[in-house]
């Protein structure tokens, strides 16, 4: 599992716009944005509709856990240990 | 918040795309797809490729984990000899052409993804799961016990939870109060089917998820689901099941959405 994390784009739409060029490059298998969309630049609205348009999964101060098969494995080779 | 939420594609490409079509010419702010992305049709690869090249964030479906490692057991309950001949001859087939990188990607999906709101005073917790949060293959249907579906939602501390699997999509809310006397309304959503719907209705399925901006789990009505039917070339799914090596009756079944 490849995946992609960015944040504090700052309204910096070239900045962005490069990144998203990259990630074509790169051929991640999911994207997620660590927020920050706006502040300090000119493109505050752009960037958001980038971010929208592209559907990549934001976060803004809240959370996002992905939790994965190995983790539960664990747990439950541990509670056949238990057992 | 406008979330779409796609799940149960089992390698059907022409809804696929039409699922596409339709979600892009719709305002959303993010997009998830709860798994079950290959067996039943011929696209297996070609179904995983587009869901990795948009990076939807996506978790894994019981077909999805028996095909990410090679099994011949997809977690499948077929109820008579005759679907559980059909469902080797599926899994056998989706084995045999599903290629070694789009293999890698079934194997490595995530089990959950958890979305936590932070609104007001109180979170809101929102569980992305496949089946149920305690198995990827437990069927969640309508008329399962209020109960016991608010116990499955206390556990996993979902105040808004979303899956597939079942094919049949519903939304159903659930009221209790919270020890310090306040009203809590938890929201249990089976998301249905873009590849195979099971309720009668041949049209692709999906939902897009509403979350208020000051949504809170003592207002029922923060929370709100849309569901959309978008129309697909059914005949051509259902012709390259016929043209293929699995059983005509999954033709049949894309026809009448059973």
């Amino acid at each position: 599992m490849k995946i992609a994390l960015l944040s504090d784009i700052h309204a910096n739409l070239p900045a962005f716009e490069a990144v998203l060029e990259d990630l074509e490059k790169q051929n991640p298998d999911a994207v997620y944005c660590l927020g920050d969309l706006v502040g300090y630049n000119v493109w505050p609205n752009q960037v958001i509709s980038l971010v929208r348009k592209h559907g990549i999964a934001t976060i803004a101060g809240n959370h996002i856990k992905v939790t994965f098969f190995r983790r539960r494995l664990q747990q439950r080779r541990k509670q056949r240990v238990r057992l | 918040m406008r979330i779409a939420l796609f799940s149960d594609i089992h390698a059907n490409l022409p809804a696929l795309e039409a699922f596409f079509d339709d979600v892009e010419a719709r305002d959303t702010d993010a997009i998830y797809c709860l798994g079950d992305l290959v067996g039943y049709n011929i696209w297996p690869n070609e179904v995983i490729d587009h869901i990795k090249r948009r990076g939807i964030p996506t978790i894994a479906g019981n077909y999805d984990f028996g095909i990410g490692r090679s099994s011949d057991d997809c977690g499948c309950a077929y109820k008579t000899d005759d679907e559980k001949e059909n469902g080797k001859v599926s899994i056998a087939y989706t084995n045999d052409i599903v290629n070694e990188q789009q293999r890698n990607y079934l194997r490595t999906l995530p089990a959950h993804i958890r979305l936590d709101f932070q609104r007001n005073d109180k979170p809101l917790s929102v569980l992305l799961v496949h089946g149920s949060p305690r198995r990827i293959n437990e069927y969640l249907f309508e008329d399962r016990d209020e109960k016991s579906m608010l116990r499955i939602m206390e556990q996993a501390g979902a105040d808004v939870m979303l899956f597939g699997h079942t094919h049949k999509p519903y939304h159903r809310i659930i009221g209790s109060v919270d020890p310090d006397g306040t009203d809590h309304f938890r929201h249990a959503i089976n998301i249905g089917s873009v590849g195979k719907p099971k309720d009668g209705d041949p049209r692709g399925g999906y939902v897009i998820l509403h979350i208020n901006a000051d949504a809170s789990t003592s207002i029922k009505e923060s929370v709100t689901v849309e569901f959309i039917r978008f129309e697909y070339d059914i005949e051509r799914a259902a012709k390259a099941v016929e043209d293929s090596v699995l059983p005509d009756a999954y033709a049949e079944s894309l026809r009448l959405g059973k």
